[in-house]
């Protein structure tokens, strides 16, 4: 396996220098960064092109950009969605610097005005289930109490839906919440919900870029089978001091960002806290009144610029949520730390060093007063480093490689009884885990309409025993990701690829969606790791002077190595949790279709999905095939904006799902008093159908050149025509007549009215 | 303790949940299910006539009570000898023992119903159960304890738990003779796993729900607990039954399954054999 992986670096060798001959012309390099104008941030995907010869680059995560250009005069064109695209002429004689800036489009604009030549998605890029969002564009997206909230904003992408109603956990393409791997500034995050998922851990604020690859991961990623979602949050403003927030219906939010100094350092702090509490506090009924209930989080951010080759970057998250009263407790939360430093070796070489932690830990306790009152926990902690570097040998050649090790550390549970407790403790063995990657991609250019990624990545998972310092298990496995983009038309491209992924730490959680005591659990010699296959295809198109997106995609995975659990596991506080594992196959195929339109005035997208996501298990459904309880038929989102006036922006979103798979009972026996349920086929039914409509309303201060103070009020209502969608189905007995059993239905909202004003100075 | 940890759990977090939520009664199809015979017996160490119920299953919107199966042929072995149950007259698909019969500890039951007369049932299928009956441990006392949060007063057991062994208990309870636990629901079962070969100084087994009319004890009533020793197999049943009978939150449920039993060729339903004694206290508020 080493071996192959060694092969194909030096395939990855031969492909580069073989284009040597080629290029008879001296090649030169221009390089930089790209910036938001108004506040020096780094754009992310910014686009840096040559629109005579349709050759060009993107900016990485860090916004530095390196093209090969042969000697000579070039016309280059730097574009980014939602900002004022710049043009560049320069004579490249020899290697150059070139760091742009970008302002904002409605900065500088009081109509609002078309901006060309600006496009969600790139048409050359060789990756397939890309799906990016922008803060800006979360922002205009009523939801759930009229939080912004970038994983709510998602769900209504193709693809990608809700764990369960209302929750922030999320399924891609059939594939179950566990498998997917979530990313704040490259640190994972195992539990990216607060209060049980209704919303979840990003605070809107803080956030710069939020990227989904469904699936197709490149090879930098790896560990979770259905997706990546790579977060950024923002590096703060280099110009000015600037504070902005809101007060809403559940929370506030403050975000504090600027210079220190100098532009070279910048910081960013931002806190939020529900205060759900407090109108608890009101509440007559004293059950009610004694109960604690509140969430924050913390989101603060450092970056410096030694020079132009050389930025660091300390950034931190830290959030956690309280349910309490007087009898007992339960809390939860994470903590990630990312410490980063750029370096630029030439303008061809390009790195980056990352230290990182992540933790997540609950709590509960019971009132020690009584004889069974107990203390409950359970953490995990992640410590990472990765080495990423990317290098642009050549026009035609994009690599990048690099390395990655991380050991995870779990508790599963810990319970110390008090101390006139009956009870003994419970103190469950630590787990622990080193997890390695090495890889290597080149995008390679062939001609001028083909653009191939080849790319390898090499993990290897060793079960480690922390104390005896040794390893007792590992599995070495390749990873081949490949893509294949055909621009057979400039405004049309054609896009194939294929990955393999593997997973080795997966959720102990049998509920249809997860919970904040759910643990995390580890392959093993039992537990081999999940196997993906997927393959995909997809037609894309930009439209109407590059207003409209449109693309369809398919995919087809293959899943190995599935995890499901028996009929009533145990899954708390199990030594022998593996007892309860049972493991299959599944496979999952869909139909993707989405268009993306922002003609200026109308803003936002529409998605459908068709799919199909089914497992086979042993031991469960009397080994036969079973619908996932992810699967979705149909899925159709409509997100819309249409601004009526500069100040007054009118906004809604219209979801439609098949219902989920569920398994109703068909018969019934009697025994002792009860009448007892007979199921047939697992997951067999299905859910009623679910739609909602979610409208908003923005509506700005009037903008006062001498005042700094900005303001505007977002009205919204969620489900806003009261449709009481099944939450869940279940059935009872009658408390009149005995012989009767009845289905009920329970539903979570009917309309929920918010309102929340956000403001900046 | 699990059970209670987890209704801590639920309590915290569903109760936040549910005062956002309603709930209403709809209308759905179900898929018809085809018969099958179903057996609910329970021999203990009582000297007493033991019961044996035969029914038929039904779809499950059936909605009236299902038939008893009369005719068929019931023995009861311990290993050594075989009886023959008999059917009561006034109550089809009701077999009892002699009303001398008691279980003996440390013995294997077996329990065989053949000749099954019913549509959808093959006459010639022999449908056999086996059952363990655990030996006796006797609780040395309970005690009452009020929880003003729950509103519900404890019972704690203080009982000697026998070592090297697992033990699974299930508790019934009564206030003045009536029975408060005659549902799945409300049964009480537990196992050792966190005090296995202790002595249980208090461990609160059942509770009289004072919201209930019908579990609010006065001064001088009798409370009475009786402590069966059952076997993994009728723990097991209870178990998946609770879950069966109570409404599920999806948010803690995994996937719905059938309650498993111990009757042989896809009979329904469950023969146990246990062991019991009985330890009351008279209330004192």
């Amino acid at each position: 396996m080493r071996l192959y992986f060694l092969l194909f670096l030096a395939w990855t060798a031969y492909a580069v220098r073989a284009e040597g001959p080629a290029t008879a012309l001296k090649s030169r390099v221009v390089s930089g960064y790209i910036k938001d104008a108004q506040t020096g941030e780094v754009l992310i995907g910014a686009t840096i092109g040559i629109p005579k010869s349709g050759t060009g680059t993107v900016s990485n995560h860090y916004g530095y950009y390196s093209l090969s250009l042969p000697e000579g005069r070039h016309s280059l064109q730097f574009t980014f969605l939602g900002y004022e695209s710049v043009e560049k002429d320069l004579d490249l004689s020899t290697d150059k610097n070139l760091n742009v800036e970008l302002a904002p489009a409605s900065a500088t604009l009081n109509e609002v005005k078309v901006v060309a030549n600006q496009s969600h998605s790139r048409l050359d890029e060789p990756l397939t289930g890309v799906q990016k969002i922008s803060g800006a564009t979360i922002k205009q997206v009523p939801l759930l109490l009229g939080e912004a909230d970038a994983l709510k904003a998602l769900q209504l992408m193709p693809g990608v839906r809700a764990a369960s109603e209302g929750s922030s956990g999320f399924s891609v393409r059939g594939g179950n919440p566990d498998q997917n791997l979530i990313l704040l500034d490259e640190a994972p995050v195992y539990n990216a919900g607060h209060l049980l998922g209704f919303f979840s851990v990003f605070n809107n604020d803080a956030i710069k870029d939020v990227s989904l690859y469904k699936g197709d991961i490149p090879a930098k990623n790896g560990g979770r089978l259905a997706s990546v979602l790579d977060i950024r949050m923002k590096d703060g403003n280099a110009r000015n001091f600037t504070a902005s927030g809101g007060v809403g219906t559940i929370s506030s939010r403050l975000t504090l960002e600027g210079p220190i100094a100098s532009e070279k350092t910048t910081f960013l702090l931002a806190g939020r806290r529900t205060y759900a509490d407090l109108f608890l506090k009101m509440s007559s009924d004293e059950q009610i009144k004694d109960n604690i209930l509140y969430f924050y989080d913390v989101n603060a951010k450092l970056s410096h610029s030694f020079s132009e080759s050389d930025r660091i970057y300390f950034s931190a998250y830290l959030g956690k949520d309280v349910v309490k009263n007087h009898f007992s407790e339960i809390y939860f939360g994470n903590h990630t730390s990312t410490f980063r430093w750029n370096h630029v070796f030439s303008p061809r070489l390009f790195s980056n060093l990352t230290l990182l932690f992540s933790n997540y830990q609950y709590g509960l306790a019971q009132s020690d007063a009584n004889a069974s009152g107990i203390k409950w926990i359970s953490n995990m902690q992640d410590y990472g480093a990765r080495l990423d570097f990317n290098y642009y040998p050549t026009p035609a050649h994009s690599i990048s490689f690099g390395a990655q090790s991380t050991l995870h550390d779990i508790l599963p549970g810990e319970v110390r009884p008090s101390d006139n407790s009956v009870f003994s403790p419970v103190i469950m063995q630590r787990k622990q885990a080193l997890e390695h990657g090495f890889y290597i991609e080149n995008a390679q250019k062939i001609g001028t309409k083909l653009t191939w990624r080849y790319g390898l990545r090499l993990s290897v998972f060793q079960n480690y025993d922390l104390d005896a310092k040794k390893s007792e298990h590992s599995y070495w496995r390749l990873e081949p990701r490949s893509g294949l983009t055909w621009m057979f038309h400039p405004k049309s491209s054609f896009k194939a690829s294929y990955a393999r992924t593997y997973q080795y730490m997966h959720l102990s959680s049998n509920s249809q969606s997860t919970t904040p005591l759910d643990v995390w659990f580890l392959s093993s010699p039992v537990v081999k790791p999940q196997r993906s296959d997927q393959f995909s295809l997809g037609w894309f198109r930009h439209m109407a002077n590059n207003s409209v997106d449109l693309s369809i995609e398919t995919f087809y995975k293959d899943m190995q190595n599935t995890i499901d659990f028996k009929d009533y596991a145990d899954l708390m506080l199990n030594e022998d949790l593996e007892s309860e594992l049972r493991f299959g196959r599944a496979y999952a195929y869909g139909l993707e279709f989405m268009t993306r339109y922002n003609s200026g005035k109308w803003n936002g997208w529409l998605s459908y999905t068709w799919s199909r996501s089914r497992r086979k298990v042993n031991e469960i459904n009397n080994n036969e095939w079973y619908y996932s309880p992810y699967d979705l038929t149909h899925d159709v989102s409509i997100v819309a904006s249409y601004r009526l006036s500069p100040r007054l922006l009118l906004s809604g979103n219209w979801v439609f799902t098949t219902g989920a798979p569920v398994t109703f009972p068909v018969g019934r026996f009697e025994s002792g008093n009860d009448l007892i349920p007979i199921y047939s086929e697992r997951n067999a039914e299905r859910m009623p159908d679910y739609h909602r409509l979610d409208v908003g309303i923005t509506w700005k201060g009037k903008e006062n050149p001498q005042k700094k103070w900005q303001g505007e009020w977002v009205f919204s209502a969620y489900n806003a025509y009261a449709r009481k969608n099944a939450w869940s189905i279940y059935f009872e007995q009658d408390e009149n007549n005995p012989h009767r059993t009845k289905a009920m239905k329970s539903y979570l909202f009917s309309i929920i009215p918010a309102i929340t004003y956000n403001f900046r100075f | 303790m699990q059970k209670i940890l987890r209704i801590t759990i639920l309590f915290l977090l569903v109760q936040q949940l549910f005062s956002a939520c309603g709930e209403e009664e709809i209308e759905l199809e179900l898929e018809g299910s085809t018969t099958r015979l179903v057996v609910d017996g329970l021999v203990t160490t009582d000297t007493m006539a033991h019961k044996v119920r035969l029914s038929l299953s039904g779809d499950y919107f059936h909605n009236q009570s299902l038939p008893g199966v009369s005719g068929a042929q019931v023995s009861l072995s311990d290993g050594l000898a075989s009886i023959d149950l008999q059917e009561l007259a006034e109550e089809p698909g009701t077999y009892t023992t002699p009303s001398n019969y008691y279980g003996k500890p440390d013995h294997w039951y077996t329990l065989r119903i053949s000749g099954v007369d019913a549509a959808g049932i093959d006459p010639r299928e022999i449908f056999e159960a086996q059952s363990f009956i655990a030996p006796l441990v006797t609780p040395d006392s309970i005690a009452m304890e009020y929880d003003r949060f729950w509103e519900l007063w404890k019972i704690l057991l203080y009982c000697q738990d026998p070592a090297e062994v697992e033990n699974y208990y299930l508790f019934h309870t009564y206030l003045n003779e009536k029975l408060i636990t005659d549902r799945y629901a409300k049964v009480s079962i537990i196992d050792d796993e966190f005090f296995n070969g202790n002595y249980a100084n208090g461990v609160w087994i059942a509770d009289l729900d004072t919201r209930e009319e019908d579990q609010r004890p006065k001064a001088g009533d009798v409370i009475k607990v009786a402590c069966y020793m059952i076997d993994h197999n009728y723990f097991k049943f209870i178990e998946a039954a609770q879950i069966e009978t109570t409404p599920r939150a999806p948010l803690f449920s995994g996937a719905p399954a059938n309650v498993p039993g111990n009757i042989s060729n896809g009979a329904l339903g469950i023969f146990s054999a246990a062991s019991v004694s009985r330890i009351s206290t008279v209330f004192e508020p």
